[in-house]
Formats: C-alpha cells, sequence, structure tokens
C-alpha cells in the first residue's frame, strides 16, 4: 500500500511514492481493522495521513540533502519501522488490540514508543563503536609496567570483531545483519531494515553478547597484551585469538599468559581433543577456571554465563579446525 | 489544449523528458497551470524535475505553487555549486524563509556548514534578489554565526557606518576566510543599509559581556521562532505532528495507551 493511495494533496510529497511494508505489524493491523471493518473509513484516510506526516517530518528534521533519495527512502522506512514497533509494543502483537489502539490513540504515539526502544539499542551501539577496545598503555603506564616503548603494539585491540562492526553500524540506521543470537556474530546478512519486536529483542541480546565480552576481557590482566608477539590487533578475531592462548597457557604451563604460537597450539590441540573434540573433563575444568576467575574479580552473573559460553565455543571452533586440518 | 480527464502525470513527464527541448516546451507549455503542477509533482527525481521547470520561459509561478520540499530538493541538486542561484530568486520571500527552516536545521540545531553553503548560493544571486531575501534574514542570528568569521575592531562603528565610512574592505573588519569576506561583499552591494546593521550586530556581539550566554539567548530565541513558524504552516496544511513530537521518549516502564471505549474527547487522540 502506497502513502498516496489515499491522499488527494501533495502535502506529503516526499513521502508520496513510499510503501508500506507488507511484513510490517502496523501494515497487518490496518489490514486487519480493514478486513474487520474495525477502523471507520473516514479514520483510516487519518491514519495513512499521519503516518505519511510522521515521515515526512523525520525526513525534513534529519536530512541534511534532500535530494538524496537513498537517505530519503531510510528515514521513510525508519519511521514506518518505529511505528510499527511502537504498535506491536503497545498492543503485544495482539492484531486486534493493535487496531483498537491505532483508533484510539495519535499514531505518533506509537512512533515514540518505538523510538524509545530503538533508541537504547543505538546509544548502547554508539557506546561500543566508541569504547569496545582495549587501548595501548600510556608511556607513563608502560614506565610501570617496566617494557620498552619500541616492544609495545601501539594498536588498539578491537574486542568486537569485523562482522560485529558491520552489525553496529547497521544498528545506527535502523538496521540489522542477524537473524538469530550468536556467541560472536559469524553469520551475518546484508543490512535490513528491522520488521518485527523479536528482532529487536535478538539485538538487545546480540549487543549484550558484545557488552558481556568487554567486561570479560577487561577482567582479564592486561599487563602483556600489547606486548605479544604476533601482536593481537592483526588477528581478524583477536579476543578469540587472546581467550585461545589463555587456554592453552593454562592447560599446558598452568599460568596466566596469552601467549600463542604454533608449536604450542599443537601440543594443546593433540593433549586436549580426541577426534575434533574437546576432553570433557578438560572442557569442564576450563569453564570452572573462567567462571571461578570471574568471580573472584566481582563480575556480575551475566558475564559469568557470557564468558563461560564464549569459553566453550572458542573450544568447539578449535575443535572445528583441527578437524577441517 | 489537453483535457484534464486524460492526464496521467506521470506518463506525461516521462515522455515530456524523452522528447526534444523545443517538442517539450510546446507540449508542456500547452497544458495549464494545474496540469503542470501535477506533473511536476508526479516528477519525484530532483534532476527531471528541474528540466520540467525550464521548459516555462520563466517557471517563477511554478516554483512558488510547488511545495517548497519539492523546490528545496532541486535547489539541494545544486548546492555548494553557486547554480542554485539561478533558481533562487524564484522563490516567494515565504518561501526563503520555509526553506531555510528547512535546510540549515537539523534535529532542533541550526547546522553551520549548510548555512555557509546557502549563504554562498545566496552571494552568487543577481544583487535585487540578495536585497529581497535579506530582509527576510534574522540578523542577529546571522551575526553570531558569523561571529569569529568576521571580526569587527573598531569601537567607533556605529559612527563609521553612520558617515558611510566603513564597507567590507575597511581595516576594521578582520576575515576568517575567504568565503566571510565574499559573503560580506555581497550583502554590502546589494544592501548597504544591512551590511550596517550586520557589522553593529557583530559589534555588539563583540562588546558584550558574556557572549557565550549571548549566543545561547540568540539561538534559544531563533529556535522557538521557527517552531512558532514551523506549527503554524503545518497547521495550515491539517499536519499536527511536530518535531518536539518525534524526539519526545516515553516511559516504557509505565506506558499508558489510550484503551478506554467511551473516552472519545481525550487529549491526545487523532482527530
Amino acid at each position: 500500500m502506497t502513502m498516496n493511495s489515499t491522499t488527494k494533496t501533495n502535502r506529503f510529497s516526499l513521502v508520496a511514492d513510499a510503501t508500506l511494508d507488507s511484513r510490517l505489524f502496523l501494515a497487518q493491523a490496518l489490514a486487519h481493522g480493514d478486513t474487520l471493518d474495525g477502523i471507520p473509513r473516514e479514520q483510516v484516510d487519518t491514519l495513512y495521513q499521519n503516518i505519511a506526516a510522521i515521515a515526512h517530518k523525520l525526513i525534513t528534521m534529519k536530512t541534511r540533502d534532500l535530494s538524496d533519495e537513498s537517505a530519503l527512502r531510510t528515514h521513510i522506512q525508519t519511521a514506518f519501522t518505529l511505528t510499527s514497533l511502537g504498535l506491536e509494543y503497545g498492543s503485544k502483537g495482539d492484531l486486534d488490540k493493535a487496531v483498537y489502539l491505532l483508533c484510539k490513540n495519535r499514531v505518533v504515539k506509537f512512533f515514540q514508543i518505538g523510538n524509545t526502544l530503538t533508541e537504547k539499542l543505538l546509544e548502547r551501539a554508539r557506546h561500543l563503536l566508541d569504547n569496545g577496545a582495549i587501548l595501548p598503555p600510556t608511556s607513563d603506564e608502560e614506565r610501570t609496567l617496566g617494557a620498552n616503548y619500541t616492544d609495545m603494539e601501539t594498536e588498539s585491540i578491537p574486542i568486537y570483531t569485523q562482522t560485529e562492526l558491520e552489525f553496529l553500524k547497521a544498528l545506527l540506521t535502523y538496521r540489522t545483519t542477524i537473524r538469530t543470537l550468536q556467541v560472536t556474530i559469524r553469520e551475518a546478512d546484508f543490512p535490513r531494515a528491522f520488521i518485527h519486536l523479536a528482532e529487536v529483542d535478538t539485538i538487545d541480546q546480540q549487543l549484550a553478547c558484545i557488552e558481556n565480552r568487554c567486561h570479560y576481557v577487561h577482567a582479564l590482566p592486561q599487563e602483556n597484551l600489547f606486548a605479544l608477539d604476533p601482536p593481537l590487533s592483526i588477528f581478524p578475531n583477536p579476543i578469540e585469538q587472546l581467550t585461545l592462548g589463555l587456554i592453552v597457557n593454562l592447560v599446558l604451563y598452568r599460568q596466566i599468559d596469552f601467549q600463542l604460537d604454533v608449536d604450542t597450539r599443537q601440543d594443546f590441540q593433540e593433549l586436549a581433543y580426541v577426534d575434533g573434540e574437546i576432553r570433557p573433563s578438560l572442557q569442564q575444568q576450563l569453564l570452572d577456571w573462567i567462571s571461578q576467575y570471574l568471580e573472584q574479580t566481582h563480575q556480575p552473573d551475566s558475564v559469568k554465563t557470557y564468558a563461560v559460553t564464549y569459553w566453550d565455543d572458542c573450544l568447539r571452533i578449535e575443535g572445528q579446525r583441527i578437524s577441517s586440518e | 489544449m489537453n483535457s484534464p480527464k486524460t492526464l496521467v502525470p506521470r506518463s506525461e513527464s516521462k515522455k515530456l523528458l524523452s522528447l526534444p527541448t523545443r517538442e517539450a516546451e510546446q507540449l508542456f507549455q500547452s497544458f495549464k497551470k494545474q496540469q503542470q503542477l501535477e506533473i511536476l509533482s508526479a516528477t519525484r527525481n530532483p534532476k527531471s524535475r528541474e528540466q520540467l521547470y525550464y521548459l516555462v520561459p520563466d517557471c517563477t509561478e511554478l516554483i512558488q505553487e510547488s511545495p517548497t520540499e519539492d523546490v528545496l530538493q532541486v535547489l539541494d541538486t545544486m548546492l555548494g555549486t553557486g547554480l542554485a542561484s539561478v533558481l533562487l530568486p524564484c522563490l516567494s520571500n515565504e518561501q526563503f524563509e520555509e526553506l531555510l527552516d528547512i535546510a540549515v536545521w537539523h534535529n532542533g540545531k541550526i547546522d553551520e556548514e549548510s548555512l555557509d553553503l546557502w549563504l554562498f548560493e545566496l552571494s552568487e544571486c543577481e544583487r535585487d534578489d540578495l536585497r529581497r531575501f535579506l530582509r527576510e534574514l534574522d540578523l542577529r542570528l546571522l551575526a553570531i554565526l558569523l561571529h569569529g568569521r568576521i571580526t569587527v575592531k573598531s569601537q567607533y562603528t556605529a559612527m563609521f557606518l553612520e558617515n558611510e565610512l566603513m564597507d567590507p574592505g575597511s581595516p576594521a573588519i578582520d576575515y576568517a576566510d575567504e568565503r566571510a569576506r565574499a559573503i560580506c561583499d555581497a550583502i554590502w552591494e546589494a544592501d548597504h543599509e544591512v551590511f550596517g546593521m550586520l557589522i553593529n550586530e557583530l559589534s555588539d556581539i563583540d562588546a558584550a559581556d558574556n557572549i557565550e550566554t549571548e549566543l545561547a539567548a540568540v539561538f534559544d530565541t531563533a529556535k522557538v521562532e521557527r517552531s512558532e513558524r514551523l506549527t503554524a504552516r503545518d497547521k495550515e496544511t491539517g499536519i499536527d505532528i511536530t518535531e518536539a513530537d518525534l524526539m519526545e521518549k516515553v516511559d516504557l516502564e509505565s506506558l499508558t495507551l489510550d484503551e478506554d471505549d467511551d473516552d472519545d474527547e481525550l487529549d491526545d487522540k487523532d482527530e
């Protein structure tokens, strides 16, 4: 359904060609209302006008260059999506109730709900983009550590992977790249607009995973992280590399260290894996160790739970690597 | 003359854009003004719409009867090149004011980068046209935005201006960049009086005890005035959604939605 299907003026010319995606809960509620005769005819037109007005206002408020058709499309999509999410949230996904709420409330109220819901996610994504890294020590800190300045890697170590960076950036334009929750995002799609509230929940949990990983990493001793050879920053997934380094050193040398080279890794693989599967007793010992370590560093349960899952995932991926080799 | 009943604006637009210029001009000019506006409105690509405007000898009337957002869309394709100055004079004063209210404000704040581009385009206009637009500008606000780029050093500014001893080349005026100088030159050439008013405003700002407070007060006033203008325009066209509505956050923990069947006159209902 297009925004000008029932309008006779061109007051929302910028939105004239826009189409309400039929997968949106809002579109489904309008269709449901139409089927049941739940929304009076004269009110349907007003609803469409108000939805178009929201998109129109959002465009004029946020778009720097009105000739940028891609930006216009994004803002129109955002307006429809946020209104739809707000309606889905307010009606708890009940189409009958949604029709009723649409008749009784200003449409912009649902936009506000959707905007409030997603703004929190966007703020968290922005925070992670700005702070989701381990920063190299300052010169003063290096002196305290007794390290030589030239020995230290000066690039920060990102806590999220490139795929997760794309996920975080997509969120800033109200888009997502994931379909299911993943310990580390390994499978991602081309960015697409959110459609349903369930996706917002998944995004919420996915952000929590990356946030918990940040807490987990910051709880580890970081004195030598920037003196590792090769530096962690060159790896596509530095935190997985760091975690494996810690696991290998714990298993082989019973010490907390992150240095990981080919030979020690091979020794670890031979000792810990049988046919690509980690030995269950060793797996349990390692998961208990990280849980207790985080307990001692006073991390909340959410971080402990995530870290245990993350370690388990790292061990599983290492097993897959062995099998594929 | 074409019959209004047979007009399919989008098809006509495509046809016009595919014809050689002379034939397109003849065909477009054969339509009534309302039909021309319908064709323009159906042409959503701003570059194509610009081509259609040029199919009449003087597009002032068509521009002035088009939605300002549509005209702004066309102008945005030329912004920063100096070419927007060709169509800018076609705008009515009201449209120009509305255009600035959209183009130089983003997320409820003034966008200095956009304003600078628009001032550049204005400075490229014919001086008569520029004079008309300058009278629509909030000079206090303009002075605030140019403050830091144009510095008036003399304490005798008012006297110099009164005796016509000050122009953009006066040693009493310092420019931080060439664009600021060009803007000042254009204002001087267009309207000596407005130039004097701007210099006086700049001089007052420099003399203010607390510049930051002064800047904040002027911005706040400009914001309120713009909001009032937007509300008035929206009211005329039946829009009851404001920018403040879109920015408003709700308390998701204690969400209240109207569900009462009997309550038909609730404050926040649509109609």
